[in-house]
């Protein structure tokens, strides 16, 4: 787009070229390549876990599930891969503005010079009897602003090896909050749905965004996307959320968090559902083989309407020997799947000293 | 949906190879492309270095060498902006200017470095979009639709933040703007 027949145009262009030409990067294939290696991210894209429709959620799979995520390198990553579990969230200084960022700052208003630590709800994608749906999870984050900070959530690998993320590092440019909408601008790459990626899974990502980004606004505001069509998802009118019980789990668990240490003798349990009559049952089952070692029933603040509803209460686990055991909450189904929707149920790994 | 070019292989691309192809034809221009956003090298460096390692992660999603040049422009992009949010580079920064790389003769190095200087330091001052149209523009050379779709802006905005920055910059560059060592 540079005009050869203007003169500033071509010294512009002289100007920026020179200013780079003593720049000889050092050599980083090797390094690259190494980095690369560890992850092989393509046996980690989450859809081929969505793949295969209805998942019965027995111990047995689950248990499967959360192995195969300590396999794929969730674990055992090395920690300079960029898409290593947690680093990118769990840095905890506060970052103070640089001159530059002050003058980038004071010309545009919109640009916040400081970033702060703060909590946030993210979103992820799970399996569930009725395809996959969004868990929530909560984490630290070191944001400019809080669509910043719901954007860095989104590309960062969740805790529990069960959800997934199609959003990558570098999908998302920025993210706005202006007059009632948010702005988010999307990496042109992202229009079309990849093959392997189903529709259903495609639109969930896109109410990922819009969930994840409603929580950090802490309001039902639609998200504009800078593209018309997002993983072939239709994004060319700002996009609401979907009703609640159509999208996410009908339950998930708030703590224990994955990776849990738990003594005392007692576990704590919080979490929202949507569960006939209010019913929510927890269990502690082990780890390595189906034995359930404790069970609760809790009940949510509600059932009724499009929402997901508190409960929260603790479990003994006195006389439980210590080790790594597998905590899950599930929904009530009168009809024990034979009415189409099944249970749900949401996982974590904890480990009872 | 993109086809890959007729004739080419692309359906059989490996994601090492298409990693290997596109760090030989694009990594130092990349390097620098960052170098002209963040200033400092050693940053742009590990900004480059991450995006090819995304783009080696995608690339069962991008199959295709244009698709994949895109992609790797617009994570330099991304990426050498959260650099500058998260930086620490300024210290870094100052360390490493103290030290003059060029060897070459007496005068001729002291104009160039203080222009190559002066460039860079007008682009750090100019607001972010304004730099990141700039470069892209007068670097890379790319289109308005390019720039548009590489910065999800419309091309109305690329158009005004390329004549706000252009003028900006020539205002900051005046001494420089006739020398033509």
């Amino acid at each position: 787009m540079t005009d050869p027949r203007n003169p500033d145009d071509a010294r512009l262009s002289e100007l920026l070229s020179d200013a780079v030409s003593d720049v000889e990067p050092r050599e980083a294939l090797d390094s690259i390549r190494n980095r690369t290696k560890v992850t092989p991210m393509s046996a980690r894209r989450p859809w081929t876990y969505a793949v295969g429709g209805a998942v019965v959620a027995t111990a047995a799979v689950i248990a499967a599930i959360a192995f195969a995520g300590d396999q794929i390198g969730l674990t055992g990553s090395d920690d300079d891969t960029p898409t290593a579990t947690h680093r990118p969230r769990h840095t905890p200084t506060k970052a103070v503005a640089s001159p530059d960022e002050s003058a980038t700052a004071s010309s545009e208003p919109s640009a916040s010079p400081v970033t702060t630590s703060s909590t946030l709800a993210a979103y992820y994608i799970g399996d569930t009897p009725q395809g996959p749906r969004l868990y929530r999870e909560f984490d630290r984050v070191d944001a400019a602003d809080p669509v910043d900070g719901a954007l860095q959530l989104l590309v960062a690998d969740p805790h529990d090896p069960d959800y997934s993320t199609p959003w990558q590092p570098g999908d998302f440019a920025d993210g706005v909050l202006e007059d009632g909408v948010v702005d988010v601008a999307v990496a042109s790459s992202l229009a079309d749905r990849p093959a392997g990626m189903t529709e259903q899974y495609a639109r969930e990502a896109v109410q990922q965004v819009v969930y994840t980004v409603q929580a950090a606004v802490q309001s039902r505001v639609p998200v504009h996307f800078s593209l018309d069509t997002v993983l072939g998802v239709d994004t060319s009118e700002p996009v609401a959320n979907a009703p609640v019980l159509d999208t996410l789990s009908h339950v998930s668990l708030t703590s224990p968090t994955e990776g849990q240490d738990v003594s005392g003798g007692t576990l704590a349990v919080e979490g929202v559902a949507n569960s006939f009559e209010a019913n929510v049952v927890v269990r502690v089952q082990r780890y390595e083989g189906t034995e359930i070692v404790a069970q609760e029933p809790f009940t949510a603040e509600g059932w009724m309407g499009d929402k997901l509803f508190p409960f929260s209460g603790s479990i003994d686990l006195s006389g439980v020997p210590a080790g790594k055991y597998i905590v899950m909450a599930m929904t009530d189904d009168p009809s024990g799947g034979a009415e189409g929707t099944g249970a749900f149920s949401d996982t974590r790994t904890i480990t009872i000293h | 949906m993109d086809r890959p070019p007729v004739g080419s292989d692309a359906g059989s691309w490996t994601a090492d190879v298409a990693l290997e192809q596109l760090y030989a034809a694009h990594w130092r221009r990349l390097v620098r492309l960052s170098v002209l956003l963040v200033r400092d090298t050693a940053t742009a460096e590990e900004v480059v270095q991450d995006a090819f390692v995304a783009v080696h992660g995608r690339w069962s999603r991008l199959r295709d060498p244009d698709l994949a040049l895109a992609y790797l422009r617009q994570a330099v992009v991304n990426r050498s902006r959260s650099a500058l949010r998260h930086r620490t580079v300024v210290a870094r920064h100052a360390e490493r200017r103290a030290v003059p790389s060029i060897v070459s003769g007496a005068d001729e190095v002291t104009l160039a470095t203080t222009r190559r200087d002066a460039v860079l330091e007008a682009m750090r001052e100019l607001p972010r979009r304004q730099r990141e149209v700039l470069a892209l523009r007068y670097y890379l050379d790319l289109s308005e639709a390019e720039i548009a779709d590489t910065l999800g802006i419309s091309r109305g905005a690329v158009k005004s933040h390329a004549s706000r920055g252009s003028a900006a910059l020539r205002d900051r560059l005046i001494d420089h703007w006739e020398d033509r060592a």
